[in-house]
């Protein structure tokens, strides 16, 4: 393995030693941290959640089989979301491998459009991750509205409260979650250095 | 300015969810509420935001970051090299039969777990039937599909927030809304459709799938073989044979969906064809010479007596019509 920059930090290196190493708890961190928020980036190329996932799988098992002579250039975080970018670009490329217009039918994108992706991608992480800390029953309302697509009536009628109770527990999500992501920006941006 | 009239917060909700079911008071007092203050501005933006948002993270639930570890470390360890395969000294097999088996429980554990858990998150299924007339569906991306009578749209709950694919059965026209992070998807049978932008008409015809582009690029896709479609190029599929491009020449394959026929020096067995097409009927020339006849003429939501009468008074020609059936003759 190749360190090309000196801009990696500390935590980086340390985590490349145990890449290099093949060692198992490293691996496992950086599956666990990055699996969700690279298959929500990888699903703005393949349709299929299940191909998605595959990608970003396929992603971590090259990264081991390789982890001897890899080259790592900038961060591991800039490093698995261009993987994973490569990747789904193979998944599209070989279903379009017989086209007569194999090169139009490609999808490239500027760096502008990729940089939405990756950072859209990590807005809905950081969203999901703030959803999990919601207060339980606050949190199974919300999620059945925006995540099931049930009405308010409906998840009122499904509990056995009143429509206004539902309303009032979404506020109060809402503003928790507004607390949690906006007011807390600047936390945010320090945080996202580090991996 | 800092002196705030507060609002129920219970009526944003209302608002966010369905405002078109909100009274006009209701909504004005809402509107006037985000107006009031830049502060209460920047708020209602924040809260639009995460209640889009929030609604595009429904697919990681999807995601068990667990049990999947488990999957692809096994898979790591899978060497790829043959030479790299050690053997196993016969005194430490019962080692790795302890792991094995620890493994196997592990993961019916998370399996169990993971069962359980998707159950509540189960993805519902939306579907559109137009019965017998033309449907509009608004999908919630703000595309929108329009249904010929007999077909069937569906998709999956979280549509237009991580994914935007439709599965159609009978025949369709698309105006998609351009999004360049979200690829829309129609899939026909064993065909698929990937635009970014554009419209289009997807019809299954048998087994054979024809689609003809109004505007933009699509691609049309059945397995290894992709077609990159422009506007007014259609693409046939055809079971058993390469996807064929060719120039659009019916310029009435939108017929169903604007109620209009137009004709513009067109053969009369093609008006033929686009009036049987159009008005679901069938219809026979009963004389060779009719064939060489030509028809310029603009027929809007006509009922098929009114078309009839006038193709008879401009071409001077007869007809009958009975049970469905129409024949064209000479006096």
């Amino acid at each position: 393995m190749r360190l090309t920059e000196s801009t990696l930090s500390k935590i980086d290196e340390a985590i490349l030693v145990g890449i290099q190493r093949g060692d198992e708890a490293v691996y496992k961190t950086l599956f666990t941290e990055y699996y969700p928020v690279l298959t929500t980036f990888a699903l703005k190329y393949v349709s299929e959640i299940d191909t998605a996932k595959e990608v970003v799988q396929e992603v971590f098992i090259k990264l081991y089989r390789k982890r001897e002579s890899l080259t790592i250039q900038q961060s591991l975080k800039a490093y698995l979301f261009k993987a994973v970018y490569r990747t789904c670009l193979n998944v599209i490329d070989q279903e379009n491998r017989r086209s007569r217009h194999y090169q139009e039918a490609t999808l490239h994108q500027s760096d502008t459009e990729y940089t939405d992706c990756l950072e859209e991608a990590e807005a809905t992480q950081r969203i999901y991750r703030a959803i999990e800390q919601l207060p339980e029953q606050c949190q199974r309302i919300f999620t059945m509205n925006r995540f099931e697509g049930l009405s308010n009536q409906a998840i009122a009628d499904q509990l056995n409260i009143s429509k206004r109770t539902v309303e009032t527990q979404i506020s109060k999500a809402l503003k928790l979650l507004r607390k949690a992501l906006f007011l807390l920006t600047v936390y945010f941006l320090l945080g996202s250095n580090f991996f | 300015m800092k002196q705030n009239n507060s609002l129920d917060p219970t009526l944003l909700i209302r608002y966010l969810e369905a405002k078109e079911q909100l009274s006009p008071n209701e909504r004005a007092e809402v509107i006037q509420w985000i107006q009031q203050s830049p502060e209460n501005q920047q708020e209602w933006e924040q809260l639009k935001e995460l209640w889009e948002k929030s609604g595009q993270a429904s697919h990681i639930t999807q995601v068990d970051e667990e049990s999947d570890w488990y999957k692809v470390w096994q898979k790591m360890q899978t060497p790829t090299d043959p030479a790299s395969v050690r053997k196993i000294p016969q005194s430490y097999r019962w080692v790795w039969q302890v792991a094995a088996a620890v493994a196997l429980l592990i993961t019916t554990i998370w399996g169990v777990q993971q069962f359980n858990s998707s159950k509540p998150t189960q993805s519902a299924r939306y579907s559109y039937v137009a019965q017998d007339s033309l449907l509009l569906v608004n999908l919630p991306d703000g595309s929108q599909a329009y249904l010929n009578e007999g077909s069937e749209l569906s998709y999956n709950e979280g549509f237009g927030s991580q994914t935007r694919t439709v599965q159609l059965v009978g025949e369709g026209y698309f105006e998609v809304v351009s999004n360049a992070t979200i690829p829309f998807f129609v899939h026909a049978d064993s065909t698929t459709v990937r635009v970014v932008g554009t419209s289009f008409n997807v019809k299954q015809d048998g087994q054979e799938i024809k689609v003809t582009v109004n505007s933009g690029k699509v691609a049309f896709s059945h397995h290894q073989d992709t077609l990159l479609l422009d506007p007014d190029e259609v693409g046939i599929y055809q079971p058993g044979l390469q996807l064929q491009e060719l120039k659009n020449s019916d310029s009435n394959y939108l017929s169903w969906k604007t109620g209009t026929l137009r004709f513009d020096d067109t053969l009369f067995p093609q008006v033929v064809r686009d009036i049987a097409r159009h008005y679901k009927v069938t219809v026979q020339i009963d004389n060779q010479a009719l064939r060489d006849l030509q028809l310029t003429s603009t027929f809007q939501h006509q009922s098929l007596a009114t078309v009839l009468e006038e193709i008879a008074i401009v071409l001077d020609i007869n007809y009958t019509y009975q049970d469905k059936h129409i024949t064209f003759f000479y006096n």
